[in-house]
């Protein structure tokens, strides 16, 4: 496959050029490269994007196990800042209850949010709604309410359930119908009469492993009252 | 062939799931016949037969290379930071083993009508004068050579964990949960299977070398091979559940934002506490076979001592739980599969703890109350793990996310099926039904119909299984963050486990040994992290 170490160009806030990224931790995949620190060196979009498709690595390997997955998973995060540590430090975006801030941001920079991203480092009262709500899709996928409306997953669950089980039912129904060669509800040992003889019996030889029998009064011979 | 354990965790993978339906379909012909009272379907011996490999599927051809194989074989170099296991070619020897062993097995149940003598294969029973075929001599070379396969596998994993460690320090703090418990089922292994080897070669020597061992009137005993069997059999259900210990402990705190699971010392010493009083219990098998009173009372308890460190492990997972933010919508389908086990697992105890008085054995023994508290134990504890494991790692494994609703309608239907199927097993036991019977009264019809009817829904579950994986496999929904996959090994200082890679898992990894660096907190406690340089 193709190497582990997840090299992707990364904008670390202000423009900065990084020659190979680790993850925040600092720790590698197969240990095989070195990673080295990103340098802070002033330089314009223009160089930096023509750095960024110079020294892009090369794509993987067509063949493999997976490699149309690899393709797809090869820069991950793309130009999106890092803005966190996120959960243990991996640099990745997550919507999560339980770690509510994402290591990156869910879009890439585009033109056009430049200069929100200035305004935004201003004072905040000078955002306009619209403003604020593009910053926020700009850095989460959805809001909390969305998160949290249900998607009818539940729904889901129940039809295949219901599903399964009407089937369960039918191949049961079909088994009683066609296979089973008679009617256990026929048997002569269930009934009335078979059943009452049998009862005799078991009173008569006193199997109840209690002492004495709870119901049948063996000294009136009655059941009890 | 390869020596890469990702790739021989993967072969038992397949065989342990291959094998895992041919039990299944084994189950669905008993409970077809069971269906229904009187000897319908199957010959009497054939249905023993079925019955016996069933059991020998289940047991030593699914669960053990599923949980200790699969699950074993991928993730111990990789939680333990290392490039593969200490003796690939011996793990490589080890699956060709347990291959050759299923192809004896197979070779048993389709010969000569099969082995018609319980997995357990008491003697006389098993003995040349009551099955003279070469069924018994099969099953009996196919454990042997699946006894050899475990024990080089467990010394494997041993060696292993002991040497290979990150930094071979802090081995009670460093080392996640399914280490641990893979480390108390290969000592269980190695110690107990040669006991079984011994027994079954003892059969042999009786069956075809003229010996008495087995003979009262040769001056042996029948209740040795029960000895010899159950003095391996009990460790061997420890081996069966002690991985699904671990794989729970992960999941569970995966799933509930823990950084490891709750009470994580006490967790491990259960585990080995579990580990080593499965050696002590092996006589609450045999309460009927005519132990003296005072040793009945030994092993009751016994039994139900360990009842005690089973009862941290629940109780630690159900501390891990809480405090954890559970929502239909973001909780993983492997959750559900943990929660079920939880749950499921304890009823099994429940009913283990009343076997386990030798008075209430007596009555319930070789009934159908014994085949409830095994399947609860089992069916819904190890396979519910397996399948929670599975899903766990399946994106870790390929790389690709399955659809939500069906895995979490496999688990429903498989849920509803078992639980069907199993729990009026209770009733039938207590109202007085033998275990492995064929043929029974009129008046538990109406329960074994549900149970039948259960286990024709957990047949069904298994198709929604298959279908899960074909359309994952089919859209192939890539997972781009791997985040739900990481579990515990990560968080204890140890750095990335099993997650930090780019998915799918590749094939070599950890191919440099990082730099282990120790600090030190300003309280002189060690804080420990990885890295790399």
């Amino acid at each position: 496959m193709a190497s582990g170490l997840l090299r992707v160009p990364v904008i670390l806030g202000r423009r900065t050029l990084v020659t190979s990224v680790p993850r925040l931790s600092g720790v590698t995949t197969t240990g095989d490269e070195v990673p080295v620190v990103g340098i802070q060196v002033p330089v314009t979009e223009e160089e930096n994007s023509k750095w960024l498709l110079e020294n892009n690595p090369p794509a993987p390997a067509k063949k493999g196990r997976n490699a149309h997955l690899r393709e797809k998973l090869y820069t991950v995060i793309g130009n999106r800042d890092i803005v966190g540590p996120g959960v243990s430090g991996f640099a990745e975006y997550i919507e999560a209850e339980e770690f509510p801030f994402p290591a990156v941001r869910f879009m890439e920079p585009y033109p056009e949010i430049m200069p929100l991203l200035e305004k935004e480092k201003g004072d905040w009262k000078n955002l306009s709604i619209d403003e604020k709500k593009t910053l926020y899709r700009y850095s989460y996928r959805q809001t909390l309410k969305e998160e949290y409306t249900p998607e009818g997953l539940g729904k889901r669950l129940l039809i295949g359930t219901l599903f399964g089980l009407s089937c369960t039912m039918i191949y049961t129904q079909i088994t009683i119908d066609y296979i089973f060669p008679w009617d256990p509800r026929a048997a002569r040992t269930r009934q009335a009469d078979w059943q009452g003889v049998h009862l005799g019996k078991l009173i008569a030889q006193n199997t109840s492993y209690t002492p004495g029998d709870p119901y049948w009064d063996y000294d009136k011979g009655e059941w009890r009252k | 062939m390869s020596v890469n354990h990702k790739d021989i965790g993967t072969i038992y993978l397949y065989m342990g799931f291959w094998s895992g339906l041919i039990g299944l379909s084994l189950s669905h012909c008993m409970r077809v016949e069971l269906n229904h009272p009187g000897e319908w379907l199957l010959g009497g011996y054939t249905y023993h037969s079925i019955m016996s490999m069933h059991a020998f599927m289940m047991i030593f051809f699914f669960v053990m290379p599923t949980s200790i194989g699969g699950l074993g074989n991928w993730f111990i170099p990789l939680m333990l930071k290392t490039k593969d296991l200490a003796m690939p070619r011996l793990n490589n020897l080890s699956v060709w083993l347990q291959l050759g062993s299923l192809f004896l097995m197979m070779m048993a149940f389709m010969s000569s009508g099969g082995l018609g003598c319980g997995w357990t294969m008491y003697p006389p029973l098993s003995s040349i004068e009551f099955m003279d075929g070469i069924p018994v001599d099969l099953a009996v070379f196919s454990l042997h050579m699946a006894g050899m396969s475990s024990i080089a596998g467990s010394i494997n994993f041993l060696v292993t964990i002991f040497n290979m460690r990150l930094g071979a320090l802090f081995f009670m703090h460093l080392n996640p949960m399914l280490i641990w418990t893979l480390f108390g089922t290969s000592i269980l292994l190695v110690t107990s299977v040669p006991v079984l080897a011994a027994g079954l070669t003892l059969l042999i020597l009786d069956r075809h070398f003229s010996t008495s061992f087995y003979y009262p009137e040769g001056g042996g005993d029948p209740i040795l091979w029960q000895h010899l069997f159950w003095f391996f059999g009990h460790p061997e259900v420890y081996i069966l559940i002690l991985p699904a210990f671990g794989v729970i402990s992960h999941i569970l705190s995966r799933s509930s934002a823990k950084i490891h699971v709750f009470g994580k010392i006490g967790m491990s010493w259960a585990s080995m506490g579990i580990a080593w009083m499965g050696f002590l219990v092996w006589g609450h098998h045999m309460f009927v076979a005519g132990l003296d009173i005072d040793t009945r009372a030994y092993f009751t308890a016994a039994t139900l001592m360990i009842a005690v460190p089973t009862g941290v492990k629940v109780f630690n997972w159900i501390a891990t739980i809480y405090g954890g933010m559970y929502r239909l919508k973001a909780t993983h389908p492997s959750t559900f599969w943990a929660l079920g086990f939880v749950l499921l697992f304890t009823v099994g105890g429940l009913t283990g703890v009343i076997l386990a008085n030798a008075a209430l054995s007596t009555l319930l023994h070789d009934s159908y109350y014994v085949v409830a508290h095994f399947h609860y134990v089992l069916s819904m504890g190890a396979v519910f793990a397996i399948f929670g494991g599975f899903w766990f790692w399946f994106p870790f494994w390929t790389g690709m996310v399955p659809r939500k609703d069906l895995v979490l309608t496999h688990f429903c239907l498989t849920f509803i099926g078992v639980n069907c199927t199993f729990f009026p097993m209770h009733w039938l036991g207590l109202t007085g039904m033998p275990r492995r019977y064929q043929d029974y009264p009129e008046m538990h019809t109406a329960w074994q119909a549900i149970a039948s009817a259960g286990g024709y829904c957990s047949f069904l579950a298994m198709g929604m299984f298959f279908a899960t994986i074909w359309e994952v496999f089919l859209v192939e929904r890539p997972l781009i963050f791997p985040f739900f996959v990481r579990s515990e090994s990560e968080y204890y200082g140890t750095g990335a486990g099993e997650g930090n890679t780019v998915l799918p898992c590749g094939s070599h990894t950890n191919g440099q040994l990082p730099k282990f660096v120790i600090f030190k907190h300003k309280e002189k406690k060690p804080y420990y992290c990885t890295v790399i340089m």
